[in-house]
This record gives C-alpha cells, structure tokens and sequence, in this order.
C-alpha cells in the first residue's frame, strides 16, 4: 500500500478548524490509516492532481500552508450528498501541511466543510492515485459496508430488538383536544407489536409497546411512521417522554424499521456486536 | 395662531421628507443557497440573519439546511450556517454549527447574532440553537463564523425548551466596557415541567473563557389552565443597557389557547438582582406591560405552514431606548386565519399605541429600525385565497415614511411571489415559525424563505441566483452545462435595501460675531451673537449643527464636525458664543463664521447680535431670522455605463467568457447592481455586480453560448434598476462577438 500520508498530526475530524487556524510546525507521527479506516469516516473519495499548494477557491477558507486547489478527476462516493465536481478545482484542507506536492496524483478522503462557488474538503488522509486501482476495490468494499457499519452501531444501541407485526396503532389521548405545548410537541402514537421473535434483549411478553411519534415538525418527520398490519424487526431504545410523564420504546427513525427480510442479516450483526 | 405662522413650512418640510422616502431605495434580493450546492434539495426553512457591527460586508445567516443535498440525515459532526463576505452578494455554507453525525435533522430552532467585539478581522457569533439530536438548547460562540471551526458551548440547558432567540451586545462604555452581554430569550420546561416558562438566559460577560449563564424568570403572573407561556420570547437590547423583552403569557388553554402580549424591560443590562422587573404594569402593579391582554392563539395551517409557533418581534430605535416597535399574530375574532399587529411605544414600553399596521394572513413579523429611526417591517401573506385558482405566498417588506415612524409604505417592496403549494412540504415549519430582518446603520439586510421555482416574475426585479439555473424554462440545475435537472425546494433568499443617501431637507446658516475686536476688521468692541432654536413641532425632533468659522482676507477658516442635537415639543435652546468658541476650538479672542444647522423638520433660527463698545454696555442689538434653505443636489448621483474596448466595440473574451467592464462616471459611488447580457435566443445571463466607487470600473465576466460563431449581444448595466443614477438613458451597448 503505496501510502504518501507519513506523517499524521494529531487532528480529528471534530477539530477540522485547528488546521485551518493554526497548523503545527513540528507534527508528532502518527500511524497511517488503513484505507478502509479513511474511506469509512469519509463522505466524499476522490481522485485528483494537485495544481496550486497553499491556495483555496472557496470564499470562506483562506488559502493558508495547509490549503491546496485539487483538480479532480474522477468521484468514488459523494457526488449524491455532496455534488458532483469531475473536472472542477476544489479546496483540500489537509491535515499536514506540506504532506502534497503540486502535481502529486492523489485520492482524497475527507469531508465537505464548505460550500461556495466550489467546495472545501476537510482531509482525512490521502493515498498515492497512481494506486487508486489497488484502492478502488478497498473503498468500495468500504463504502458498500457503511450502511451495515451504521446498522451495527444502531443495534448496539439499541435496547431491545424484536421481530414482529404492529397490532395495534393508536394516538397517546393523554392530551386529547389541547393545543400545543411546543410546536415540537412530538404527537405520541402507541403501537402494539406482536412478538414473533427477539433478536436482542429481553422482550417484556408476546407484545411490546412502542411509543411513535406522529408529529411532522422538524425533530420528529423523520421518526417512522407505522401502520396496523406492518410487519418488520423494529430497533426500539429506551427513553424518558417528559410529555407522557414515562419513559417508554422508541423507534428513532425510519432505520429503525426495517423489512422482514433483513431478519437474518440483523441477527447475524446482533451477534457480532455482542 | 403660532403654530399656524408655521404650518405651511410644517407641512413642506414634511412633504420634503417624504419625497426623500420615496426616492428609490437600492434592493438586492439574492437566492442564498451557493452555486456548489446547486444540487441541494432541502428545505431550507426558519431563517436568520446578522450583519457585522463593524463591517458590513460580513454577514451570517441561518435555516433548517443539513450539510448534505438532499436533506435525509446529517452526514457530518457540524451543520452549516451561511457566511457571506461581500455584503449578502454572494453566500458560503460552512459547517460549524455542533450537531450529530447521522441525527435526522441539522439542528431544531437556531437564531444567531454579532457582539461589537472584533477578534482578528471579525466580530465574534454568539448562536443560540436546539442541538440534534436531543433538543437541548445550547448556546454557541464563534470567534470567526467564516471557519469551518466548530463554535464553542457556552451554556446547555435541558428538558422541554425552546426557541432560543439570540440578541448580544457590547457594553460601550462605563466600568463595564468591553464585555459582550448575551441574551437569549426561550422557553423553559414548557409542558408542565414549569408552570411558567418565558425565560431569559443570560450572561453579563459572555465572552470570557467560561461565562456563567444565569436565567431570569420574566413571567410574574400566573397562567393559569394555559400551564405556561407561548414558545417565543424575544430580547432586542439597546447600547444604554436597556434591555427588553416581549413573549406571550398564556392565561388559558382550554377549549382553546388564549395569551396576553407582555414586554418587560431592564434598565441596567439585568445587572440588578430583579432583573427585567423595570416596566411595571399600572393595571396590576406587577412586573411587565401586558400590551394587549385575552388574544386567541390559533394551531391552524395556512398554505401549508403551521401558525401559532412563533409569530413575535420586538426593535428598539437605537437613537432612543425609549422608542420601542412590537410585533405579534393572533387570530381576531370572525376570522380565521393568523393577523399581525405592530404597535409602538415611545416611553420606554409604559403605554403603547393602536395597531401602526395590520395584516390579515399573515406569518412571520420581523421588526428592525436603523440610524434614522426608520421602522422597517417584514412579514409572508398568504394571498389569493379568494380569487386566485391558488393561493400564493407574498412575502412584503414595508418601511415607514414619516418622521415620527407610524406609517407604512404599505404593501411595500413585494419581494417574492411563491406558490403556497408547491414544493410539497417535508415537515414543518415549511417556510419557518420566524424570518428575520436586522438594520446596519441606514441600510436594512433581511433573510426569508420561499420556493426557489425559478421564475423571475415571483421575484422583485434583479433577483441574483448563484443555482446554476435556465430563467427561460424555469429550470434547477445541477451543473453548469445544464445537464442535470434538480426539483424545486425551499430556499432562503437574502435581500438588502439601502435607503438612499440624503442630505437633511434643510440648512439654516446663521451669522455669528464673537469676542473682542480690536478693530480693522469690525469697529472696536466685543460681540455677542446667541442663535435661537425653537422646535415649532409636536414631537421631539433631532438635527445636527456645524461651524464654519471666516477668516479676513478672503481666507476659508476651519469647518468643525457635525454636533447631534435634539429638542423635545416645542422646546428651544440658545446657541452663543462660548458654546461656538468651544466647539471651534478656537484660540482667538475674536471668531467669526457661520453655525449651519441642518434638520429634516423646520425650525424657528433667530440670530440675536449684540455688540459693547468702550464702557462694556451694550450699544446695538440686532435680531435676525434665519430662512431655511431647500438642499438639492439632482447631479449628485452615481452613473453606470457599459464601456468598450479600445478598438471601439463591446466582444472582448477571456477565459471562454464575455468581458463586460462596467463604469461609474457618476459623482458618487453606486451600491450593487445586476449587469444583464441577453445573446437573443441563445439566452441572457446576469451577474451580480458589486458596488462600484465614482470614477472607478468593474469587470464581469459571462458565458459564451456554445458554438458562438457570431453571436450578438445587448449589454444592460444596472438591469435591476437598483441604482438611482443621474443618467439612466446609457445603460445598454450592443455588440457582436465571431469567435468562428
């Protein structure tokens, strides 16, 4: 693995801006990251040719010794969330300073901090380009298994994992004929799910309730929304409902309902989680 | 009969002032979402905005936008705000708002605001957002809103709250100078967690490492079966440590939701151990003026956005902490829909006036005044539900046209005009409980949201879309070449209206004679001159005076700066010589020159000479009044014109791209504009332009269409109109560029 990234500094994602501000003179070495480790906390993949070092075409990063305008040449993942830039210049903020060199052919694995009339791409590291086939099965593979990764983490925080089919479906009436108390007021469903199998805790009986929220405001749109007769695995977590005065099981989103057909595949990660 | 003696030039001054509101205000009304994101698909709903105290070219704005395109989850740690560096002409996104990796929305409600404290080249952000995923309200700080650098958490507070509405200042003077006050007004432990809920939480010196955050309860009275206050709860805050807030106080909620209006004030920037217990209510001797008391708060949709939410805002004049604007909703009876209401006070908030303004349908008032005392108003009218095949939401912004700022130029700029049902809403608020409007010293910067469908006819003229985007076919892109449609979405859209640059209507220059004379120029003896200023109005009024001292032999003296001064109804003071040799900073025993005093309103100026000879007596005395003079200066005004190339003609290209230069060879400098190039039925781009000082040129550059083997072009600088210039009859050229 033809890696050119030497030298990390101690930099996280979280802290993207530190590089920005105030990147360090001296870094302390760090291990190189697997391409898989990058392509796994990395939005967008791309390959490209340094043209311009210490230079941005972004309004709101300035061009500083970390910076550097990357022509790229072809996107491995991001053009969907993040937009397609084949053929465009676009700013890296690299986490080392000199770690590139004007005309080095590279992939790129970051994410977008900024938006002007390009883009700014948070580095998370780099791989020579002129290893991007060798690569290119690595991030793929990497890519491919993020929505499992995400999976995984959703079960390992969940409280309880049944499979089942939603009995019963019915608004909370604590509250029945009362306006709002917030305009984030979560409108409490309660849904009845017959237990046909648990995948992960302890199930309280052949049934289990779940609190729904059935509210379209912001915080809640995306929470699913369910239906007498649905059948699915329904990843539940355990929460307080300060509205209800309890605390109850909560699907969060919509990934929290997946198709029966997943069962299988739910209880194999189940497994490796524990 | 005095005032009658008065009446006509009462009445011309103000007709005066009314012909200078009426001059045409600059507008720039810019589509925010960057060119780089032209994909994006969210709804980017709840919107608002800041202006850098000290620079206005920086501002930040923010919405419900995800760091993604398409608005499913947050991708990343941070969530964006929106960063411009020219003064609203163009816009950045920048991630560094604390959020969640993987939360299923960028944050709940976020306001955010500028101190008056200038770190580097920016002044630091104070924000006040619901953090996702978890709802709790946090509020942020940033020394550089431009980085993607996360802002720091200042202070967290949980269970059931709301609304965090950010105001921040720095105190200007006194032993407290130079600290930043933060104060965000929410709604804490609504649904029964408190009984009453409208709070203030606030820090006396936020800027420090580790403020310390204190909260003030502003409800005193009971809410009865309500169970606690509305969700809003908005500060505005004056540079004199005044400090006000309005919220509703919810009395009732069943069968249906009925709030009394309340402002509370502080007058000592909530130093004191009561804080915002300063107004006291005459009706009931307790703590906050209830404006208006058992109004029904409606839980409708209208075109598809929720009402009830928010619906609250409150400016005070920065000339005066007495002056304060509010505006709410709520729904009169026998009707059924939301109103607004603006009323005012002018007493610090002790009494209010009747409705300034009402507006039936409406969502979303945001009040701001500028340096003037202007009120500016901005607000979104659900229209056409009665003759429209649908109804369409018009967003206005009205301004007040008198001196006093009661009335409204209603309905004002219109601008946008967007369908009510189109895009279909992803949640709520679909176009956000709240926009946003602020005043940087004259100039108002406002921030709302509304379909991008791109049309030209929803929008006021000039409307600057950095989306790649085809006008003709009213089509989104993608990309550049126009090769991948994007479905319409909700947008925020900045706009700007800078009010014209006046003069006052009227200048007095009144003779003065001061000190010993020991003759050559004046007989021998020593020289009084007191200038009497009378107010002959009904209400307090502000002017300014200068001096302009006269030297013998034909020499110009010194010209000192403008002084501010006020005189309440009716009232008059005396300008003599002890204050002008002051003010002239003289070290002569004898001055003489004029006091030029400039007002808006008329005046009563009457010069009072008296002059001693010998014995110290007085020997003349001479009375003078002083007419007003019209200040009129038609040339005095920018002018934009397209300029050729040296070889005569318009086709100069580079990069692939037109080259437009655009001149002013006015007398003053023209604010920003649009520059349109219409190649026919190849198409006509425009490009915003920014503003170009007198004398001086701009270039812009516009895309060929392909295969321009020879394309003719009509060039039109200022297309927009937004530049009152003194020629407005050359701003075109026409041209022809064979690039075969």
């Amino acid at each position: 693995m033809a890696y050119r990234l030497t030298f990390l500094i101690v930099l996280t994602l979280a802290q993207p801006s530190v590089a920005l501000q105030q990147p360090p003179k001296n870094p302390a070495p760090t291990p190189a990251p697997s391409v898989a480790s990058m392509a796994g906390e990395s939005n967008i993949i791309f390959r490209g040719t340094v043209s311009k070092l210490q230079a941005s075409n972004v309004d709101a990063v300035a061009a500083r010794p970390n910076t550097a305008v990357v022509h790229m040449a072809e996107m491995f993942e991001g053009a969907e969330t993040a937009g397609d830039f084949t053929g465009q210049d676009i700013t890296v903020i690299l986490r080392q300073p000199q770690s590139v060199k004007a005309g080095d052919n590279l992939v790129f694995f970051g994410n977008v901090v900024a938006y002007g009339k390009s883009i700014a791409v948070q580095e998370a590291g780099h791989v020579s380009g002129n290893s991007a086939a060798s690569s290119r099965d690595q991030i793929a593979q990497a890519v491919q298994r993020r929505p499992e990764r995400e999976l995984q983490k959703r079960l390992a925080r969940a409280n309880l994992v049944v499979t089942g089919k939603v009995v019963s479906y019915k608004p909370v009436t604590e509250k029945e004929g009362r306006s709002p108390s917030s305009e984030h007021e979560p409108q409490w469903f309660q849904a009845e799910i017959a237990v046909e199998s648990t995948e992960k805790g302890t199930a309280p009986g052949a049934t289990v309730v779940a609190y729904v929220p059935l509210s379209d405001d912001i915080r809640w749109y995306r929470a699913p929304k369910l239906e007498v007769g649905q059948q699915g695995v329904f990843l539940l977590y355990q929460m307080e409902i300060p509205e209800l005065k309890t605390t109850g099981l909560v699907p969060e989103t919509t990934a929290d309902v997946q198709p029966i057909s997943e069962r299988d595949r739910i209880r194999s990660l189940v497994k490796q989680t524990r | 009969m005095k005032r009658n003696g008065f009446s006509f030039v009462g009445k011309l001054a103000i007709a005066v002032i009314l012909a200078g509101a009426v001059m045409r205000a600059q507008v720039t009304l810019v589509n925010m979402v960057p060119q780089a994101r032209s994909a994006e698909t969210n709804q980017d709903s709840e919107p608002t905005i800041d202006v850098n105290p000290a620079n206005p070219l920086q501002v930040a704005g923010s919405a419900f936008t995800y760091d993604d395109l398409t608005g499913t989850k947050m991708l990343g740690p941070n969530a964006p705000i929106y960063v411009s560096l020219d003064g609203g002409l163009t816009w950045n996104v920048v991630m560094n708002v604390p959020s969640f990796a993987g939360a299923p929305f960028p944050t709940g409600d976020i306001t955010l605001h500028f101190s008056e404290t200038t770190k580097g080249t920016t002044n630091v952000l104070y924000t006040g957002i619901l953090h996702a995923p978890d709802f709790n309200m946090r509020v942020l700080r940033s020394p550089d809103y431009r980085l993607p650098v996360p802002m720091a958490v200042l202070d967290t507070r949980v269970r059931n709250v709301d609304q965090p509405h950010t105001q921040a200042a720095t105190v200007p003077s006194g032993p407290d100078a130079g600290k930043d006050r933060v104060y965000v007004g929410f709604n804490n432990g609504f649904g029964g967690v408190h009984p009453q809920t409208a709070t203030v939480d606030f820090s006396l010196d936020a800027g420090i490492g580790a403020p310390v955050f204190n909260l003030a309860l502003i409800e005193k009275r009971s809410t009865g079966t309500g169970g606690q206050d509305g969700f809003a709860n908005v500060p505005a805050i004056h540079p004199d440590g005044t400090v006000y807030v309005v919220f509703y106080g919810w009395r009732s909620r069943t069968p249906a939701t009925i709030s009394d209006v309340v402002v509370v004030r502080d007058d000592k920037w909530a130093t004191g151990a009561n804080p915002f217990t300063d107004l006291i209510d005459a009706g009931d001797g307790v703590a906050g003026k209830r404006v208006v008391t058992g109004i029904l708060i409606p839980f409708t949709s209208m075109g598809q956005q929720r009402t009830g939410a928010s619906n609250l805002s409150i400016a005070v004049d920065p000339r005066n902490s007495a002056r304060v604007y509010i505006a709410w909703a709520d729904q009169p009876k026998g009707t059924t829909n939301q109103t607004l209401h603006v009323r005012r006070s002018t007493d610090r908030g002790v009494t209010w006036s009747n409705d300034l303004l009402t507006v039936p349908d409406a969502i979303s008032p945001a009040l701001a005044i500028n340096s003037d005392g202007k009120v500016g108003f901005l607000y979104q009218q659900l229209a056409g539900l009665a003759t429209a095949p649908a109804p369409h939401w018009e967003t206005h912004f009205v301004r007040t046209t008198d001196p006093d700022a009661t009335t409204f130029d209603s309905p004002g700029l219109l601008l946008a005009n967007t369908s009510a049902s189109a895009p279909t809403p992803r949640f709520q608020p679909y176009l956000g409980d709240y926009d946003h409007v602020v005043a940087h010293d004259r100039d108002f910067y406002g921030i709302f949201s509304a379909s991008n469908f791109p049309d030209k006819a929803n929008f006021f003229p000039g409307v600057i879309y950095q989306r790649f985007v085809d006008w003709t076919t009213h089509t989104l892109f993608a990309d550049a070449g126009h090769q991948r449609r994007v479905p319409i979405s909700i947008d925020p859209f900045f706009f700007k209206v800078a009010e014209p640059a006046r003069e006052p209507a009227l200048q007095y220059a009144a003779k003065f004679v001061c000190g010993k004379s020991e003759g050559g120029v004046v007989a021998p003896g020593t020289y009084f001159t007191a200038i009497n200023v009378h107010n002959p109005l009904e209400a307090p009024i502000e002017f300014r005076k200068k001096f302009a001292v006269a030297l013998p032999g034909e020499k110009a003296g010194r010209v000192t700066k403008f002084f501010p001064a006020k005189l309440g109804p009716d009232e008059a003071f005396e300008i003599d010589c002890p204050d002008i040799l002051r003010k002239a900073e003289a070290k002569e025993p004898f001055l003489k020159g004029f006091a030029v005093l400039e007002s808006d309103t008329p005046l009563d100026v009457v010069a009072v000479y008296t002059a001693a000879g010998s014995t110290g007596r007085v020997e003349t005395l001479d009375l003078e009044r002083v007419p007003p003079r019209r200040n009129e200066q038609p040339q005095n005004r920018p002018d934009l014109i397209p300029v050729p190339a040296v070889t005569g003609g318009f086709c100069r290209v580079q990069s692939n791209k037109l080259l437009v230069t655009v001149k002013n060879q006015g007398a003053t400098d023209a604010g920003a504009s649009v520059t349109t190039v219409d190649f026919g039925a190849a198409g006509s781009f425009s490009e915003p332009t920014p503003p170009v000082p007198a004398g001086t040129s701009v270039d812009v550059l516009f895309p060929l269409p392909p295969n321009c083997l020879s394309c003719n072009f009509k060039i039109t600088v200022d297309s927009s109109n937004q530049v009152d210039e003194s020629n407005e009859l050359n701003n075109t050229a026409t041209g022809t560029c064979s690039l075969g």
